[in-house]
């Protein structure tokens, strides 16, 4: 790139221009090229080990072409074996001698090299730079993910902690600059690395016979799956400020051990195959598909990816749709995160997303789980009602965290409503839309959304006979998130240092630990439905459990969030005393 | 009537229960250079931090040159208007002193010539042009405050914001950074700046702000705070016996008292007239043939008026 171009990049992204600038001295890019080539003479010489194996193939091998005369000499031992052993040790019929010295002679002709001119070199050579390839995409894109993001996360930690972010806050530069330039600028020298190894990767590639449009489409799910998780470990490190540096190890080892868990998931075809979307190597195995390669040791286990359905839509039959879903996957996620990033970014305070926001995002996670879902709504099979149920409470967790404003918030809200608005204020329209109000009513009507969403699918493509059960179950569920979105809201309001942390304990521990008690007690749904209704595993019970009984779980679960809605109120109209009446009162 | 180029109304900032800026209505006109002064805990940082957008207001508005600084909005072409300088002053250790400012030159959308040519003038402002090659880990801690304030100054704000900034230097350090405000505020910049050292503020600002427990308690221009909180002494000195001078002063009406300084020839004379009044009784006494070894005007300084203002919140 000419430097006047160059120069127009600068002009354009300051923040790029900082990272670069900090970064790109000549000891880090001979380090960064060191390790690159390095890395690759590494992965080549373990290869080589193969190569050298080439000239003790055994003729068993499938890369021998001899494997008949094998099959054939197999199919006289497996004879001989049985004569010599089924019939019995006094039946002098049988030379018994003779046998044992053709049995031996076999065995050795079985053992054998294949010859030279015999082995199927070609083959030999297109296994060999698949597995190269192979292990250097999945390498490669783990690398990619999880060191640049636990480089962003610490990029971001210890500017917070420097106190510069503050000063780039403070500049009339827009989040998107500050954070592309971020995300281009901090693991710069990482792109540097795995850049040098694109050669060897392409090289490997198009000798494994895999088409270089392929490759690049690989590359793109690659290069959306980094935006992603660049973008989720930004919003990471501007929402958890201050843990000294130890948040960037909780990030990317979080990043680390989801991806493990999505390379080895297999499609289980229920709500969990979203997670495969979120790890590249599914689409692997297009790449090897397509050169009809009958290489199956693969680092990863995508293998059934190919029954991938989403909306009943055979997504998995084709590369190309299934490239351009996950695609359209990690764009519409990266688009969500962004719009964190950019208030978090704006105001440190704020709730990572606005009450509106948190309705589209709760309609769009919720259609794209029952997408999952419908191939198999069924409570009896349960697996993937498990799933979605399961979905729903990591949902709602995410959303409270990210909605319930903090004690400060909700102080000069109470205090400060109606002059913030002028005078004109209506509780319920604040309750819904407005910034700094409790979440109680906005997770209530995300919860309205999820039930409208289900039982609409329900009426869809549920059993008769199940949509009553479903929907009890649903309705179980959703009360107990509500009640855990009321307990947060209360935590958050308390005056005590570590609010968050309370509040997650306490919210885990109103899910978890019912199910620790039941287990460790032995309690099974089937005998003791009432208790099980009350838990975060209500579904499992709504079978065993009558009308009445079900009704009195959920009333008790609703008198609960009520009180504690009552407790919040009354602590709220006291945060929003004025000063001289709370000294008048005291 | 003057422009202003700060104007809050009703602002106020609540932490828990407590109030560190309480319905704050605060002016200042373009060009004032504005001395924030108050015990520790007074709401002077809080008050900067929200006047350089770093700090939400719980209630409360901000103008900035009329322009209305929004909640949840980005406000970048306000923030390109105010430079803002804390009172700590983070740098980047990894960068050099042209490389630092160089990157928020562009920050702040500073296009080259004129980015070079404005790099080059405030690098001779701050006097750290001949380590504008150096790494700034190197620097010592006045070259670092200065950087930090060619950082500030660098997009040639409307309105600067100063925190404390010459807590922890020497005398020099100090002296130096006084010379750049002043030229500064030459330059025609509205300057705020909070600090406990009254002698510098006495020497460039024009108006002072009092503030303490959240509240703006005195603001004005430092004149008017002289002439209405502050006694103007003479210090007169004769050669003959004191009582000459004394039955002259009975007679002059400005004269509110006068106090003989034991074991000398001279007499504290508390005044209360203009500077010409000053003029006038120096003439008179000389017109009356009394031998005039000293007549020395003074002021009582800024931290006398404070103190004596006994604002007495505990720091």
């Amino acid at each position: 790139m000419k430097i006047h171009q160059l120069n127009q990049v600068w002009e354009l992204n300051p923040q790029l221009f900082r990272e670069i600038k900090g970064r790109f001295n000549r000891r880090n890019l001979a380090l960064a090229t060191g390790v690159s080539l390095l890395a690759q003479l590494c992965v080549y010489f373990s290869f080589l080990s193969r190569e050298f194996s080439m000239n003790v193939i055994s003729l068993s091998s499938r890369y021998c072409n001899l494997k008949e005369t094998y099959e054939q000499y197999n199919q006289q031992y497996t004879q001989i074996y049985n004569q010599l052993y089924s019939s019995p040790t006094n039946d002098l019929s049988i030379n018994r001698e003779a046998l044992e010295v053709k049995l031996s002679e076999l065995n050795q002709l079985m053992n054998a090299n294949c010859p030279p001119d015999a082995i199927n070199t070609s083959l030999w050579w297109r296994d060999y730079w698949t597995e190269t390839f192979m292990m250097l995409s999945v390498f490669g894109f783990f690398a990619l993910i999880v060191i640049g993001s636990y480089m962003l996360i610490n990029d971001l930690a210890t500017e917070q902690q420097r106190g510069t972010l503050n000063f780039i806050r403070l500049s009339p530069q827009t989040y998107k600059s500050v954070f592309v330039g971020k995300i281009l600028g901090v693991p710069s020298l990482l792109y540097v690395v795995v850049a040098l190894f694109i050669p060897y990767h392409i090289g490997s590639g198009i000798s494994a016979g895999i088409p270089i449009l392929e490759i690049f489409s690989f590359y793109a799910v690659v290069v959306a799956s980094c935006a992603f998780f660049y973008s989720l470990s930004l919003l990471f490190g501007l929402i958890t400020a201050g843990q000294n540096g130890f948040q960037a190890w909780l990030g990317s080892g979080s990043i680390f051990i989801f991806l493990m868990l999505a390379n080895s998931k297999p499609i289980y075809q229920d709500g969990s195959d979203w997670l495969n979307l979120f790890c590249p190597s599914f689409f692997l195995r297009y790449l090897i598909y397509s050169t009809g390669s009958s290489y199956l040791h693969f680092p990863f286990n995508q293998e059934s990816i190919q029954v991938f359905k989403w909306l009943e839509l055979p997504l998995g039959t084709s590369g190309m749709l299934i490239l351009l879903f996950s695609l359209f996957n990690f764009c519409l996620w990266t688009f969500g995160i962004w719009q964190g990033l950019k208030r978090c970014f704006y105001n440190p305070d704020a709730t990572l997303f606005s009450k509106q926001q948190s309705y589209w995002i709760t309609g769009c996670l919720t259609v794209m789980n029952l997408g999952f879902l419908i191939q198999d709504f069924e409570l009896k099979t349960q697996s993937s009602i498990i799933v979605a149920f399961v979905f729903n409470f990591l949902l709602f967790f995410v959303l409270i965290a990210a909605l319930s404003p903090q004690r400060q918030t909700l102080q000069d809200w109470a205090r400060y409503r109606r002059e913030r608005v002028n005078g004109k204020t209506n509780l319920l329209s604040d309750l819904i839309q407005r910034e700094r109000s409790p979440a109680v009513v906005a997770i209530g009507l995300n919860l309205v959304i999820v039930m409208t969403l289900f039982g609409l699918t329900m009426l869809w493509v549920g059993l008769p006979d199940e949509r009553l059960q479903i929907l009890t179950a649903l309705l179980l569920n959703v009360s107990l998130i509500w009640l855990c979105a009321s307990l947060a809201q209360l935590v958050l309001l308390m005056r005590t240092p570590k609010r968050g942390f309370w509040a997650v304990g306490m919210v885990g521990a109103v899910l978890i630990l019912p199910l620790i008690v039941l287990a460790f007690l032995g309690l099974e749904p089937s005998k003791e439905p009432f208790v099980f209704l009350l838990s975060s595993l209500s579904f499992t019970a709504v079978e065993y459990a009558t009308i009445p009984l079900v009704l009195t779980a959920i009333i008790s679960q609703l008198m609960v969030t009520v009180l504690l809605n009552l407790r919040l109120t009354q602590q709220l109209k006291k945060a929003g005393e004025s000063t001289s009446k709370a000294l008048l009162s005291a | 009537m003057t422009e202003l180029a700060i104007e809050t109304r009703g602002l106020t900032k609540q932490f828990d229960r407590h109030l560190a800026v309480s319905d704050l209505d605060l002016q200042v006109r373009v060009g004032e250079v504005y001395g924030l002064i108050g015990p520790n805990g007074a709401g002077k940082t809080t008050l900067l931090r929200m006047l350089a957008t770093a700090e939400e207001a719980t209630t409360g508005e901000i103008y900035i040159h009329g322009e209305r600084l929004k909640r949840d909005h980005t406000n970048s072409s306000l923030k390109q208007r105010l430079g803002y300088l804390p009172d700590d002053f983070p740098l980047y250790n990894d960068l050099t002193v042209w490389d630092y400012l160089d990157y928020f030159a562009r920050l702040y959308y500073l296009r080259e010539p004129k980015r070079s040519r404005r790099l080059y003038d405030v690098l001779e402002l701050v006097q750290l042009t001949n380590k504008r090659k150096s790494q700034i880990s190197t620097l010592s801690r006045g070259m670092k405050q200065r950087l930090s304030l060619a950082r500030t100054i660098i997009h040639e704000p409307l309105v600067l914001l100063l925190d404390e900034p010459v807590s922890g230097l020497d005398p020099i350090a100090r002296m130096q950074f006084r010379d750049i405000i002043k030229s500064l505020h030459e330059a025609g910049m509205t300057i705020i700046i909070s600090s406990h050292v009254l002698s510098d503020l006495e020497d460039f600002c024009t108006s002072i702000g009092i503030m303490e427990l959240g509240y703006l308690v005195e603001s004005a221009s430092l004149q008017e705070l002289y002439q209405r909180l502050s006694h103007q002494h003479i210090l007169i000195g004769v050669w003959d016996k004191l009582e000459g001078l004394i039955d002259q002063l009975k007679n002059y009406p400005q004269v509110e008292g006068w106090e003989i300084i034991p074991q000398t020839q001279k007499v504290r004379v508390q005044f209360s007239g203009s500077q010409r009044d000053c003029a006038k009784l120096l003439r008179k006494l000389m017109t009356e043939n009394i031998a005039i070894t000293e007549f020395a005007p003074t002021q009582e300084s800024l931290e006398s008026i404070f103190l004596k203002l006994e604002h007495k919140q505990a720091s």
